[in-house]
């Protein structure tokens, strides 16, 4: 498993017949050393680990939603804003188009928020529940797609066609014969459609990423709707990046026509904490796996170097949860196991309540100007996971409560009582201990008393933030390796397919299938490779026939000779070098022993076709370029190739 | 028609024009600020000349916008189909085309000119198309436009077409000179005076309640509010219609202290005396407000704000009386001032911040920008100089290779400093070596600093080096640079074939952007790094 990781790129082998290899047999492959496992033990593992990451899934997908409601909603409102106030306050001079714009750095998140106001508007407002919500007016939609937007016509063309294909409980009758892009056609359908529903309709016109369109033909699309209005009531909602898109690339005259409303969707750091503190650090949801600290350490990196997105996000926490997966084995000792699992829960919950009431302390000594290190909760829960809390964290907590004066520290037991007493029931019965040892300091509170609760404060966080490592079986529940690949989701293309070139083996299905019956050497390599190798070796341009040549004799001669005829380097094209090729190329002419060899092993023609597709596939992968001077001559594209 | 009279007068003797004489058969409006009014003046006279008929009998018309014709099918299905609905509503007897035949008088040109026959001869009417907005036209069917300038001769009926344009006929006209000259009407803008009066007009005759910024008892108030915005106004902007947007937007706010005043009074008795300010009150209330005004402009021209977060964002709260602000000597607060200035463009200031799409970029996105500005800025052949190193030469390569200035004396030919030039197109490959070599100084990551400790044999550079390169053909490296062609902050040069072999970008970030980020990552002074930096 881990080989294949250090690969980069993991290949999964075609497999032609699927009805002689059940998809079982394909879990149950070479990676388990079958001897110790459980009949059937690779499916159970992958069935619960299956399980578990669903389970993590549904929570990260909540608080998603939970993200994105308060835009969903603002959103909802606005659409519904102008048609429910009639009365307009402001004298505007002219009408203006509602544009509803969402922006967020992930504009896949973005995207996805679009879906959710879509769902709302139609679920609670569309044609199909009219009767509970007469006030509100009927939302039509018709979603564009990146394809349409090639030229006006099209653009228009699915307009029309959205909003005349939606869905609606009781359809016009409409035949209209005209030009397919022809706006009367939907200013007619939609005369139809008020005749059934009343005069109030809405039309919601969803675009891909503005930032996907081109300018000119957005600002045109724009323009075109907005000779509609009112009699066709548009509304443009799309999403982009950049807050700010729509006010640089759209002409003035353009703009004035709009009413631009602008929404945030957040994205940052912040946001990308709170989701896997609210996945493995919640109070509530205890996750069957959890993530080790160097697992999160990668994913924050990832996170804030590579790839800012929810999608990434998700991937490699799947990934993280998966790596691990396959090396442990459950049959040894159950009793153990339960044990160990029971201890593990314990432990995180008791840990997560601690973490919760110093992130509290940390706020509020931050709030007033504390000296206290800003690191987040998530950064924190890392150390903590990594070796338990260091002395230094303690005492600055406890030092920082010590320091603050009657008022303060009462404020604070507020708080924390507060909180102790807000926890899920599921940890309550944990904090007995600590929720009476708040209470008591907190109702009869002196200075003195402050002090006896540092102390109990102190023995708290240092008993329930342990580092994890005493726990039997620890490797089951959580999932950390020193060694973990560097990100399988970004592999570096480049080192995998000259090393895929270089050493086939890794690769291809030989090491592992055949291992047994075959040695890899009698398995003859792939024509790509046996070239490669003696392009690797060669200098900066290739004299195209002395590299068939080299090529040829990889099959005439055997497997250890093989060194001695690795091609005469031709580097630079001088005179004198040809004399040598020719020389030599007349040489090969004039032996004939030399040809009856090849000649016995492989058709001298087939090999030349061979040789030609070959140098045909490195060109196309990008290994090669013609010079252009000569025509016998390429050029190499890489040349210090990484061992 | 040159003589100096007001917009309206002349528009109207144009039109008189067109009535009274046989139809001139191409007729250009010109308005540069806003066609708006042009198009008000000329549908409502087409519409009393249609319903009552002129002195050279009836005419058929049809009003279109340049951007409804992106297709010369869709132009001819729609003016036939106009015009046939009104022979029909006209004449009590069927049209000489039904209309489910009109798809096939679309075809082409000729096909078009015979249904306009057809109905010119059917109804015995004349025929006007009036397209505004024509430089759109001209841009999507070029190849009908000088046939529209001259549909009058093609048609040999009574037809006149009349298209009204920002933009003027000298800019409008082909260049081959296959069009006929129009009969040219330019439209001067308002003056100040005309879009006071204009603007004044606006004000609604309705009765709305006591309570209302639009109570009638206003007007003469607003008056002089539209005086005082337009003193202030019109040094930027002369078009009526948008100095109408910002009047709308600040007259609910200058009247709101009165209106709050007046709310207190009636709640106080049954029967309040409600009066406007007098003359020294309104002209502290002007006072009060002008930075108001100044900060709509600002705001609003530019469409930064959209009217109603303009007017949620200064509010005044309730508790805010006319007698309040009688008494202070201080102007009207700003909030947010800092948005405000943040949105306006100011060049060449050090602290200005890096616009937030670009701020939430991840850190290798964040080298990527900065590299393709250093490749857009630089010459290729400088980059050995500026990026390359000696295998013997520990740390930083040789810094660049002087100033302009030297070269240019030395050479004797002076050279515009590529950042006064705009950024030139750069390979990917190249891009790439860059990003490549600037974080193999500054991106530091924790395997290295493991790495090294473990393999004191190798030279630091070299693993360092190694692992760069890397992270640089990581799959994620070419995902981010197509993200950022997709934001727009780096501009792919789109060969015809696209090909994937020569792809070439530019970099649209600016020095100023391109600078901070650079302090960000860590890079004390891209200058360095620039071959032709500003001294």
């Amino acid at each position: 498993m881990t080989d294949l990781l250090d690969q980069g790129v993991i290949i999964i082998p075609y497999e032609e017949d699927e009805a002689t290899n059940p998809a079982e047999e394909n879990i149950d492959g070479p990676l388990v050393r079958s001897e110790i496992d459980l009949p059937g033990g690779p499916l159970f593992r992958f069935q619960a680990y299956r399980q578990a990451w669903e389970e993590c899934l549904e929570r990260t997908k909540k608080i998603l939603l939970k993200l994105q409601k308060p835009v969903v909603e603002e959103v909802v409102c606005c659409i519904y804003d102008p048609i429910l106030q009639q009365e307009d306050e402001f004298l505007l001079p002219n009408l203006e188009m509602m544009t509803i714009l969402v922006s967020c750095p992930d504009r896949a998140f973005a995207r996805s928020s679009i879906y959710y106001i879509c769902k709302t508007l139609t679920y609670t407002l569309g044609p199909e529940d009219s009767d509970s919500d007469d006030h509100l007016p009927h939302a039509l939609l018709s979603q564009i797609h990146e394809t349409d937007c090639a030229n006006l016509t099209l653009l228009v063309k699915a307009l029309i066609t959205g909003f005349i294909n939606f869905p609606l409980h009781k359809k016009p009758n409409f035949k209209y014969s005209s030009i397919p892009s022809d706006m009367h056609i939907l200013v007619r359908y939609i005369e139809e459609v008020k005749i059934q529903y009343g005069p109030q309709v809405l039309l919601l016109v969803v675009l891909p990423d503005v930032s996907l369109i081109d300018p000119m033909l957005l600002g045109d699309f724009l323009d075109l709707c907005y000779c509609h209005i009112p009699t066709l009531p548009f509304t443009i909602l799309t999403t982009t990046s950049d807050m700010d898109y729509l006010n640089r690339v759209l002409s003035r005259s353009t703009l004035t026509r709009l009413r631009l409303e602008k929404f945030r969707l957040p994205c940052d750091r912040q946001t990308f904490e709170h989701i896997v503190e609210e996945t493995f650090f919640s109070l509530e949801f205890s996750p069957k796996l959890i993530i080790g600290p160097s697992g999160l350490d990668m994913i924050i990196s990832d996170f804030s170097r590579n790839n800012a997105t929810l999608d990434g996000l998700l991937s490699n926490i799947q990934g993280m949860s998966e790596s691990d997966w396959s090396d442990f084995s459950p049959s040894k000792v159950l009793e153990k196991t339960i044990e160990g699992r029971k201890l593990f829960h314990n432990r995180m919950r008791h840990a997560k309540v601690a973490l919760r009431i110093w992130n509290i302390i940390r706020k509020f000594c931050r709030n007033r100007n504390f000296k206290f290190p800003n690191t987040s909760l998530l950064e924190i829960s890392v150390e903590v996971l990594r070796m338990g809390i260091t002395d230094s964290l303690v005492n600055v907590a406890i030092s920082s409560i010590r320091s603050l004066d009657e008022t303060q520290a009462q404020a604070l037991l507020e708080e924390l009582y507060f909180f102790v007493c807000g926890l899920p029931s599921a940890v309550r019965n944990l904090t007995t201990g600590l929720k009476g040892q708040i209470a008591g300091t907190r109702n009869t509170f002196t200075l003195d008393k402050l002090e006896s609760f540092c102390d109990f404060m102190k023995r708290y966080f240092r008993s329930t933030l342990m580092p994890l490592n005493d726990i039997p079986l620890l490797d089951m529940w959580w999932t950390d390796d020193e060694n973990l690949p560097n990100s399988p989701f970004n592999p570096n293309v480049h080192v995998s397919i000259v090393t895929a070139l270089l050493e086939p083996r890794g690769y291809l299905d030989w090491g592992m299938g055949m291992s047994n019956n075959n040695s890899a050497d009698a398995c003859p390599l792939p024509d790509v490779s046996i070239a490669f190798q003696r392009y690797v070796d060669s200098g900066k341009m290739i004299n195209l026939y002395d590299w068939h040549q080299s090529f040829s004799m990889a099959f005439e001669t055997p497997v250890d000779q093989e060194e001695d005829d690795i091609m005469d380097v031709d580097d630079t094209p001088t005179k004198p070098r040809h004399k040598i090729s020719s020389s030599r190329l007349a040489k090969s002419n004039n032996n004939p022993a030399a040809s009856k060899t090849s000649i016995e092993r492989v058709d001298k023609r087939e090999l030349q076709a061979r040789f030609m597709r070959t140098v045909h596939e490195l060109e196309f992968v990008g290994f090669l370029k013609r010079t252009g001077r000569r025509t016998e001559h390429v050029t190499k594209t890489i040349f210090d190739v990484m061992d | 028609m040159a003589d100096s009279q007001g917009p309206r007068t002349r528009k109207h003797e144009g039109i008189r024009a067109i009535k009274a004489n046989a139809v001139p058969g191409f007729i250009h409006v010109h308005s540069p600020i806003s066609i708006r009014h042009s198009r008000e003046i000329i549908q409502t006279l087409l519409e009393r000349g249609s319903s009552q008929g002129s002195e050279n009998g009836s005419f058929l018309y049809v009003y279109l916008d340049g951007i409804q014709c992106f297709s010369s099918r869709l132009f001819y299905y729609r003016i036939l189909e106009i015009l046939l609905n009104q022979c029909n509503s006209n004449s009590e007897h069927e049209g000489p085309i039904p209309l489910e035949d009109l798809k096939q008088y679309t075809f082409d040109l000729s096909n078009f000119i015979r249904a306009l026959r057809l109905i010119s001869h059917k109804c015995n009417a004349s025929i006007i198309i009036v397209i505004e907005r024509v430089e759109k036209f001209k841009e999507s069917l070029p190849e009908l436009w000088t046939p529209l300038s001259r549909l009058n001769e093609l048609a040999r009926i009574p037809l006149s077409v009349i298209t009204i344009s920002r933009a003027s006929w000298f800019e409008l006209r082909p260049l081959d000179g296959s069009a006929i000259d129009p009969l040219l009407i330019n439209v001067n803008p308002y003056n100040k005076q005309d879009s006071q009066t204009y603007l004044i007009n606006l004000f609604p005759s309705r009765l709305d309640s006591t309570l209302s910024p639009y109570n009638p008892s206003f007007k003469p108030l607003y008056s002089h509010f539209i005086a005082t915005l337009i003193n202030i106004c019109t040094v930027f902007l002369v078009d009526e219609i948008e100095l109408g947007y910002i009047a709308s937007a600040c007259w609910p706010i200058f009247v709101q202290p009165i209106l709050n005043q007046w709310r207190l009074q009636m709640e106080q008795s049954d029967n309040p005396q409600l009066t406007l300010p007098d003359e020294d009150a309104r002209i502290r209330l002007t006072k009060y407000f002008s930075p108001l005004i100044s900060h709509a402009l600002e705001m609003l021209y530019p469409r930064t704000q959209h009217i109603t977060e303009f007017v949620r964002e200064n509010k005044l709260p309730e508790d805010i009386y006319l007698s309040d602000i009688l008494q202070t000597s201080s102007i009207f607060q700003i909030k947010n001032k800092d948005i405000s200035t943040s949105h306006s463009r100011t060049h060449g200031g050090r602290d200005v911040p890096v616009p937030p799409h670009i701020q939430a970029l991840t850190t290798i996105a964040k080298y990527i920008l900065v590299a393709a500005f250093l490749a857009s800025h630089n010459p290729p052949k400088s980059d050995l100089k500026l990026f390359g190193r000696s295998s013997n030469e520990k740390g930083r390569r040789k810094k660049g290779g002087g100033t302009v200035k030297s070269r240019a004396v030395s050479r004797g030919k002076a050279k515009v400093p590529q950042r006064l030039l705009g950024p030139i197109t750069f390979p990917l490959d190249r891009l790439v070596a860059i990003v490549g070599s600037i974080m193999e100084e500054y991106y530091e990551e924790q395997k290295n600093t493991e790495s090294v400790q473990s393999d004191d044999e190798n030279g630091d550079d070299d693993v360092n080096a190694k692992d760069i390169e890397m992270v640089v053909r990581k799959v994620q490296v070419l995902a981010t640079i197509t993200e950022l062609v997709n934001q727009g902050l780096l501009d792919r040069i789109a060969s015809e074939k696209a090909e994937l072999d020569t792809m070439t970008y530019k970099c649209t970030i600016n020095q100023t952007c391109a600078f901070a980020l650079a302090r960000e990552l860590g890079i004390e002074s891209l200058k360095d790094y620039m071959y032709d930096a500003e001294e």
